[in-house]
């Protein structure tokens, strides 16, 4: 392991995965001086119950929670705004989020809504305001990551997303339960598993990565590695399914480390464009195009084996598609893809041009 | 949809009910309660019969306590050394210089099934100790030692990290505490 | 890869490393909103000169060192935890700011205890996760590179009156921010050097073969031990010449440090307390001793977690039997430390390092009532405890 001259690193999420975990989320956010949550959650979740497995929970602790918020597909400054108005309304002390990525942003947007107490959301992509806590019950297989230091608002009236970093939208738990697990298809969990890899591998090569951040990485595409298999192959594998849900959570924590990388922007881009979600992107990219992200990124080799290895194991499956092309994109948006990558919050520098070159390879 | 078995899908069903949530954590509650009282009872049986309990017991000092329980405001019993046993001195929070409690009922109800052993708990953070470190290992060797003569043997194979032979003079002792058990048992409820 | 049935994570410390780290401490205070500072240290530390190179750090900034509390005693103990709370509270400070060895750090998060909990009483609050209140920061500046201590959330404080040793673990004991410089461990002698490493290659092997071990602590781990395999040889034999080797050891001690912290240690740990309890063995060389006959011990049952630190530790790769393999792992932390005691003399056996034959059944009886035990892959009976440590007499 190389270690840079200097660093620093901060993610104070604590981490709770395993049998019943849910059981001990009263608990554990006792701890952290939140009694009294507001649980956001989609539609989607709404529907499968899991809910009522929280509400037994806080009523095993003679505890109630504040009640139910269900945010939309994404996050709007509208909805943030009622969100915290409820959540002002029933005396809730912190958020818990239910569910994928955009879920999360729904609570770091009434998060925020509540600390600007009415103010209009600024324009500035940092924000350093401090917030109510934030829990995260990130659900697997859905799309999306939860414990990141970054939210996406989407700005009705341009009809554009806007993003927001900062150091207080990291979750200050995470909790892993087996039974928030989504029935879903190999494609959908390929899916899942890859976008883990991509970030883990853009993390661990970056130039700004920190130790401990390629440490999150190398264990989140381990992860895969061994259990991305089991999780396609066999029937109903709990352990697997846990191990790709930590290995997501790792992702989204080395991610948070690092600022982004060509898939992720190519996937941004993807999304923007094409609305193919970031997850199903993220795959195709790297499946076609991992020797050219090899050469860009210098990768540790270590890592590359194992992606590689990971890789073979999707080759085949029905419903993710072998190419850009069979995603439906057109070879003549390619140009346009690649310049809303750029314009997206995870180019930092100028690599437009890399950009483009990995989407022909991937188309 | 969530990946669940049909049991688990009828119990997410049945929790939506606001009633049933309510009936639920009461049976939680009622259930440890009387596992509590039961292993309290336990605990003067076995302490009173088993030479391995005997020796354990031997470095404690008269009247430590100690409590077992299940956080917040869960059901708890406290024990103390008293000669050469281990009683049951009531419910609740009696003074103990120990306290073992759980962190919620979900995982109190898993250990006194016997569906997790006590050291598979302690590995998952399952409960918090307050008092001496030392102290709760004595009282973990002796809920080891209590379930050793108490559980049958595949429980204890799933649950210990290695699990004794049983020599014929222990079995004499397992049948003699059994015998112990019913008038222990007898005093603890009534 | 080993998933567990269950598992946690936490390492909420903010983690603040390089040449020249320490000159960011007044700009960390002012993020944290904190002004006035008490550093905690022990003579040896000031001797050394090294809080003139913290106290040079401040010159220039908005930000104050109150007063510099040098009376940590080797074993933390209630009486100067108390102590440093008064004085604390005294000169109106609003941040620990440890300079030391684990016994520095461990002192100033009892005092925290202290003031955070409202009580003078120790004995009351001593537990696993028993503690309520929030606490003040801490930021932690290790001077040796092994206990870890700047990113673990457990203490342990002597009861002088009672004559008892105190743990205290909770989440809030995790130091706010570790400062990695190795400025700060460059002086330490070959031999502590070589004791604390070890010390740390224990955290990080204990943590990666227990009842506890998890994915996330498994990586940390790995780094930890493919730090110290590169880097503790060299800061044994290059001392304050080789600022590299200093700085690769002290993140190695960090890693294993957040490893341990949530997945625990087990035997060699119960064993090496028990010893220093008894015989006063200086607990890095304790475990050094201890940790090739114990994980000689566990490889029955998890030979395949032994097997995986072989390539870490530096092995060539290949060999698919785990037996093996684990072997070679077990050879190379003798050779580690056989290395180690011919470049500084540091012991192989107990009875070199002040143990004597009529102790071991007592260090037995004290190692068996180590919490660590539980976390063992292995249940450790008495005779298991006496015949690890008859071999490693």
């Amino acid at each position: 392991m190389q270690l840079p001259d200097s660093y620093e690193h901060h993610h104070p999420t604590k981490i709770i995965a395993g049998q019943r975990a849910v059981s001990n989320l009263p608990f554990e956010a006792g701890r952290f001086g939140a009694k009294k949550p507001l649980i956001v959650l989609d539609e989607e979740m709404g529907r499968t119950g899991f809910i009522h497995l929280l509400e037994q929970a806080f009523a095993d602790c003679g505890q109630k929670s504040g009640g139910v918020f269900f945010s939309g597909e994404r996050a709007t400054a509208a909805g943030a705004g009622e969100a915290a108005e409820f959540f002002r309304r029933s005396g809730c002390d912190c958020f818990i989020a239910v569910g994928g990525g955009a879920v999360m942003d729904g609570a770091k947007a009434a998060a925020m809504a509540v600390a600007l107490e009415g103010a209009e959301f600024p324009s500035d992509r940092r924000f350093s305001m401090k917030l109510p806590k934030i829990i995260a019950v990130p659900v697997t297989y859905a799309p999306g990551y939860q414990v990141t230091n970054l939210a996406e608002l989407f700005d009705e009236e341009k009809n554009r997303p806007l993003h927001y970093f900062s150091e207080n939208f990291i979750p200050c738990m995470a909790v892993l339960d087996p039974k928030a697990t989504l029935k879903a298809s190999g494609a959908a969990k390929a899916a899942f598993a890859l976008e883990a890899l991509a970030r883990g591998l853009e993390a661990a090569s970056g130039r700004e990565a920190n130790p401990i951040v390629v440490i999150y990485a190398k264990a989140a595409i381990g992860l895969v590695k061994n259990f991305l298999g089991p999780a396609l192959n066999e029937k109903r594998s709990r352990e697997a399914d846990q191990a790709l849900a930590s290995a997501s959570l790792y992702a989204g924590i080395a991610f948070s480390g690092c600022s982004g990388g060509i898939i992720t922007g190519a996937a941004h881009g993807l999304k923007a464009v094409r609305g193919i979600e970031a997850g199903m992107a993220a795959a195709v990219l790297l499946t076609r195009g991992l020797d050219f992200v090899a050469r860009e990124m210098r990768a540790p080799a270590a890592e590359l084996v194992a992606v590689r290895e990971s890789l073979s194991l999707v080759r085949g499956i029905p419903g993710l598609p072998r190419g850009l092309r069979e995603a439906g994109v057109a070879r003549e948006q390619l140009e346009k893809i690649a310049e809303v990558a750029q314009a997206g919050p995870f180019l930092p520098e100028d690599r437009a041009r890399e950009v483009f070159t990995l989407l022909e390879e991937a188309f | 949809m969530l990946e669940l078995t049909l049991v688990e899908k009828s119990m997410l069903f049945a929790r939506g009910f606001k009633a049933w949530r309510r009936i639920e954590s009461m049976a939680k509650r009622l259930y440890m309660a009387i596992a509590l009282r039961v292993f309290g009872a336990a605990f003067d049986a076995v302490s009173s019969i088993s030479a391995e309990c005997e020796r354990e017991l031997a470095d404690w000092e008269e009247g430590r306590r100690f409590a077992l329980g299940v956080e917040p405001k869960g059901p708890c019993i406290t024990l103390e050394k008293k000669g050469r046993r281990i009683r049951m001195i009531g419910t609740g929070l009696k003074d103990p210089h120990l306290s073992i409690l759980f962190k919620n009922l979900d995982s109190a109800v898993m250990v006194f099934t016997t569906y997790m052993g006590v050291v598979q708990a302690t590995v998952e953070n399952r409960a918090l100790i307050k008092g001496d470190n030392g102290r709760a290992m004595e009282v973990i060797r002796i809920l080891d030692i209590i379930m050793i003569y108490l559980l049958p043997g595949f429980i204890l194979k799933k649950n210990f990290r290695t699990v004794p032979g049983f020599t014929r003079s222990q079995y004499l002792v397992m049948l003699r505490i059994y015998a112990a058990l019913i008038p222990a048992l007898v005093r603890t409820f009534f | 890869m080993h998933m567990p049935n269950y598992y946690q994570h936490y390492s909420p410390g903010r983690i603040v490393a390089g040449y020249g780290a320490l000159d960011k401490i007044p700009s960390i205070m002012e993020r944290l909103g904190c002004r006035t500072a008490m550093v905690v240290t022990d003579k040896g530390v000031v001797g050394a000169g090294l809080i003139t190179c913290v106290q040079q750090a401040f010159e220039g900034t908005s930000c104050t060192i109150a007063h510099v509390f040098d009376e940590a005693p080797p074993d933390s103990s209630n009486i100067a935890s108390n102590k440093l709370a008064r004085l604390f509270e005294q000169y109106g400070c609003d941040l620990f700011l440890a300079v030391g060895g684990g016994s520095s750090i461990d002192t100033a998060k009892a005092a925290n205890i202290v003031i955070s909990e409202k009580t003078d009483d120790l004995l009351k609050i001593q537990g696993a996760e028993n503690i309520e209140a929030d606490l003040l920061p801490v930021i932690a500046v290790p001077t040796t590179a092994g206990t870890g201590s700047e990113a673990t959330k457990a203490a342990v404080i002597f009861n002088e009156e009672k004559k008892v040793k105190m743990l205290f673990s909770a989440d809030q004991l995790c130091p706010t921010v570790a400062v990695l410089d190795p400025r700060m461990t460059a002086t330490a002698p070959p031999k502590i050097t070589a004791a604390t490493g070890l010390d740390a290659l224990t955290h990080a092997i204990e943590a990666s073969i227990n009842l506890q071990k998890n994915p996330i602590e498994d990586a940390f781990a790995k780094a930890a031990i493919e730090l110290i395999a590169k880097y503790l040889v060299r800061a044994t034999e290059n001392g304050a010449t080789d600022m590299e080797a200093r700085y690769g050891m002290a993140n190695a001690a960090l890693f294993a440090g957040i490893a341990f912290s949530n997945s625990t240690v087990g035997v060699v740990h119960s064993l090496a307390h028990a010893c220093g309890a008894v015989c006063h063995v200086p607990h890095g060389m304790a475990n050094g001793i201890l940790l090739p006959w114990c994980l000689e011990f566990n490889l029955p049952r998890v030979a395949a977690h032994i097997a995986e630190l072989a390539g870490p530790l530096g092995a060539e790769p290949g060999g698919n039997d785990p037996v093996e393999r684990a072997g070679r792992t077990i050879r190379l932390v003798r050779e580690l430390g056989e290395r180690l005691h011919r470049l500084c003399g540091l012991p192989l056996r107990l009875r070199d390092a002040g143990v004597t034959e009529q102790n071991l059944p007592h260090i037995v009886e004290v190692a068996l009532n180590d919490g660590c035990l539980i976390y063992n892959p292995l249940d450790v009976t008495r005779n298991d405890a006496l015949r690890l440590l008859r071999n490693a007499f």
